[in-house]
């Protein structure tokens, strides 16, 4: 939910009349600023790679240009599905032109992209964003010659700022294909002219595509073929692997450096360095490498977690919601509004509203009072800890650790996207390279990442329950996490993969870009949270009229009560946990308030919840991403453990006689 | 030993070899300003452009050494008793085809390499044929530890720089993906930190990554880690023999 605004894709409003003008690029370079500035879409933008992971399109505002928005590709040779999805749009049969987004300060790894794209034979502009992150660098661009060597228009941005807008439409308007002609090794450029005769007709140029495939993996073959093409398959293979018994070096390997030669030679005659100058500020730069230091780094670590959950829980989980609820909903808002509902003669309807699961006692109150300000907050220190550029570092530092769990480093930041929402956090798995390690990290955020919602409420209670619980509850559920983590290494087929990422650098987070993610997550939170906060309350209220609620706390109860020592009552909150864990968490909350139950139960409460099976919203998407067998296999597998684990817990915490 | 002028053809070292070996044949240890007569030379082809070059001084009927002839003779003497040495007490050649064998690759060698190969065999004073062999400068710093002038990352200490030798992978994406940051043959490299992961630093980029990575990157480190060798123990060779 982190990314929201994300998820909310094409807006099928496409015509077919206008052009399209595809955003390519590395990652995190910028390309979700310009598609927002083009569109006037916003759209999320933080400071780690992957942040896009599906293919967003919007009509530009001043061009008659449907513009689409691709994932940051590290190279043109996808090395994971997102990047593939990349690969894909670009060579969708149809007309299009392509907007480069690359890093100015960063020349020679831009050109090394520009180079195929320019091959593939569509329309290009290249646009050289951080613009005066190079200038402070030294670097002086001249985007002339550099047009002149490319053959396409060339311009300058600083997208943030919005500088150099006119520019770039003007070059869009001006894009052109480009008149550069690499020639390779002549070995390459014979099989790249046997490779053509056996491709089909398609709208990038088949030289394009047979230098893909020479660099390339192999089952870039099928992509690029019809299923039944298998005799064109069959030569094309041939034709690869003889070309490779003619090198020494993997052939992708002689490829790249035909460019990279190519692409110094440009930047020889275009850029010139001044000085050496370091970017960043020098602290920024010490604070870098304290991030990833074997020691340091989990200083810095423990810092942040420290900042979070005195933010967080502390502040805004204590003072906030006692303010918000006692003051605010209890003492000024709520009693008018009761009085007045209290009027409806029809007890059933009035209770709907104001009764103990009515909708403005229950729902709204839930999630504006409770919910609300919590999340508030960890959206705001989250989107400093995005925009800052620590999360590509955490990779680093738990690398060692997610390699017991079957995954590497790269898997940490969708993981730690689950600390803001599951089900986005779900979608980001995509960046990962097998499907063995998409299945394991599904499973885990599935288990045992609490969203945002629910971490808020969390820290909010351990806040007050106090006395060290918030380590305890940590360690637990990293010790689940392991456990299941390590078995499923040990179940699913396959090997370890490699931990294999960029760092980018840290910039000073930009007070304006944290104030309108936060905004706009926090309002897409209101849109998408409430009405499954009512709809829960209202599924709570009439399966209390109905009696149900007394049959399924009957049911329940033998777990709740018997495995758990819970209220009774609390199975209430498990329900909605069903439908959302926060809104599940804040029953919970609401029970340890009313001194329903004590710090102990609390705390079996909470674990259990985190462990729980997922939002509907999030099972959803597991369903689709990973398929209905998995999906169902791993539904049904969190339930049963979060069970299991619970009463584990319970029966432990009791033994040892542990008390808050 | 740095000279800036064009290396030498294998003829000019086969004729440089033949003074150093005439010289010793009288039972000397050679020095600069040496000389051997001219008319017994068998290797005559490259002695015109040896004296052009300043590495040979032709005087009436001798052929005398220059400083830089010296130097170059003595280096190729070593290449090519260590290459000996290491073909037949390593590799067990007999001795004919070893030295078969090291005439055709001595040329080849570099001084670095033919330090790596005097380490490996424990610093030998004298070749198969019991001749001494002129001292390295590992030999004077004693330097036992053998040290490769290809190394994967793994072998690099925090800190250290380097250039990239070549990526020994097969995976084509990942290739990409390291040239694309420019993690390339021949790119200068930075390591910044081994533990808890790999963080290496190329032109602007930082790239992070696992062991199993650093193992397939393999560089050329830049100052090798020796103690610094003064100049004037450099030549001192054959003491104690």
């Amino acid at each position: 939910m982190v990314q929201g605004p994300d998820l909310v894709l094409t807006d099928g409003r496409e015509s077919s009349e206008a052009g399209k003008l595809l955003l390519v690029g590395q990652p995190n370079i910028g390309k979700s600023v310009i598609f927002s500035i083009l569109t006037g879409r916003y759209v999320v933008v933080s400071n780690y790679p992957g942040t896009t992971v599906e293919v967003l399109s919007g009509k530009a505002t001043e061009l008659d240009l449907y513009v689409i928005d691709t994932p940051g590709i590290g190279s043109i040779i996808p090395r994971s599905e997102d990047e593939m999805v990349t690969l894909r749009t670009i060579l969708s049969d149809e007309e299009k032109s392509i907007l480069q987004v690359g890093d100015a300060k960063n020349l020679r790894r831009t050109l090394m992209l520009t180079l195929p794209l320019a091959e593939t034979g569509f329309p290009l502009v290249l646009d050289l964003n951080m613009a005066d992150e190079a200038e402070k660098s030294g670097y002086r661009i001249d985007t002339a010659a550099l047009s002149a060597g490319l053959g396409i228009p060339v311009v300058l941005t600083v997208a943030t700022e919005k500088r150099g807008k006119e520019d770039l439409l003007d070059a869009i308007r001006h894009s052109s294909r480009s008149s550069l002609q690499i020639t390779y090794d002549p070995r390459i450029e014979n099989a790249i002219d046997r490779i053509v005769s056996e491709l089909p007709r398609s709208a990038a140029s088949r030289r394009f595509l047979a230098l893909t495939l020479l660099a390339g993996t192999s089952n870039l073959v099928d992509e690029f073929l019809k299923k039944d093409d298998r005799g064109k398959k069959r030569a094309i293979r041939e034709i690869i692997s003889q070309t490779q018994s003619q090198f020494g070096d993997p052939l992708s390997q002689v490829i790249m450096e035909t460019r990279a030669a190519h692409v110094d030679r440009m930047i020889k005659k275009s850029v010139t360095r001044r000085e050496e100058r370091r970017l960043a500020v020098k602290s920024l730069w010490t604070l870098e490498r304290l991030s990833t230091h074997p020691l340091w780094g989990f200083v810095v670590l423990a810092v942040i977690l420290f900042g979070l959950y005195q933010f967080v829980g502390v502040f805004a989980a204590g003072y906030l919601v006692d303010f918000v609820q006692e003051v605010l909903f209890k003492g000024i808002l709520l009693p008018p509004v009761v009085r007045l509902l209290s009027h409806i003669p029809e007890e059933h309807v009035r209770n709907f509203f104001i009764g103990e699961y009515g909708q403005i006692t229950m729902g709204l109150t839930y999630a504006l009072a409770i919910v609300f300000p919590i999340v508030t907050a960890f959206f705001l220190a989250f989107s400093l800890l995005e925009d800052s550029g620590y999360l590509p570092r955490l990779a680093v530092m738990l690398n060692r650790t997610f390699t017991v769990m079957g995954l590497n480093g790269r898997a940490v930041i969708p993981i730690v996207l689950g600390l803001g929402c599951g089900t986005m956090a779900t979608l980001v798995t995509r960046v990962l390279e097998t499907r063995r390690e998409r299945i394991i990290a599904t499973l885990l955020l599935a288990l045992g990442i609490p969203c945002s919602a629910q971490l808020g409420v969390i820290l909010g209670i351990f806040s007050r329950i106090g006395g060290g619980s918030i380590f305890l509850f940590m360690a637990f559920i990293s010790l689940q996490l392991l456990i299941v983590g390590y078995l499923a290494s040990k179940v699913l087929p396959g090997g370890p993969s490699f931990f294999l990422t960029e760092l980018p650098p840290f910039r000073m987070p930009r007070l304006d870009n944290i104030l309108s993610k936060t905004y706009f997550r926090t309002k897409w939170f209101i849109r998408e949270a409430i009405p499954y906060f009512l709809l829960g309350t209202a599924f709570l209220f009439f399966a209390d009229v109905t009696g149900l609620l007394k049959w399924l706390m009957e049911i329940f109860s033998p777990v709740v009560v018997g495995f758990f020592d819970l209220p009774r009552k609390s199975s209430q909150a498990f329900i909605l946990g069903f439908l959302r864990r926060d809104y599940g968490a804040a029953g919970l909350f609401d029970l340890f308030d009313q001194g329903l139950m004590d710090g102990l139960q609390a705390f079996v409460g909470i674990s259990v919840m985190t462990l729980f099976v997922p939002c509907i919203a999030n099972v959803f998407i597991i369903f689709k991403e990973r398929g209905y067998r998995v999906a169902l296999l791993l539904v049904s597998f969190v339930f049963a453990y979060a069970i299991m684990a619970g009463t584990v817990l319970n029966f432990f915490l009791r033994l040892l006689n542990i008390h808050f | 030993m740095e000279y800036k002028k064009t290396p030498l053809t294998e003829e000019q070292e086969e004729a440089l070899s033949e003074i150093w070996m005439r010289i010793e044949n009288r039972a000397e240890v050679p020095q600069v300003g040496d000389s051997v007569s001219l008319t017994k030379m068998r290797h005559r082809e490259g002695l015109g452009e040896l004296t052009r070059e300043d590495y040979l001084k032709v005087e009436g009927d001798e052929v005398k050494l220059t400083e830089a002839g010296y130097a170059e003779a003595r280096r190729f003497i070593r290449n090519q008793r260590l290459s000996e040495r290491l073909l037949s007490d390593v590799l067990n050649l007999e001795m004919e085809e070893a030295e078969r064998t090291a005439c055709r690759y001595e040329h080849m060698l570099d001084t670095d390499a033919a330090e790596s190969i005097c380490i490996l065999l424990g610093h030998p004073r004298t070749c198969p044929h019991g001749k001494l062999i002129p001292a390295g400068e590992c030999c004077v710093s004693g330097e036992t530890s053998l040290r490769p002038l290809v190394v994967p990352l793994s072998e690099l200490e925090a800190g250290e720089t380097g250039t990239v030798a070549y990526i020994g992978t097969t995976d084509n994406a990942r290739l990409a993906f390291l040239s694309s940051l420019g993690v390339m043959t021949g790119r200068p490299i930075e390591l910044i930190q081994k533990k808890p992961s790999y963080i290496l630093k190329v032109d602007e980029n930082t790239v992070a990554f696992d062991d199993s990575v650093s193992r397939e990157i393999f560089v050329r480190p830049s100052q090798r880690k020796r103690p610094p060798v003064k100049m004037k123990s450099r030549f001192r060779w054959g003491q104690g023999r």
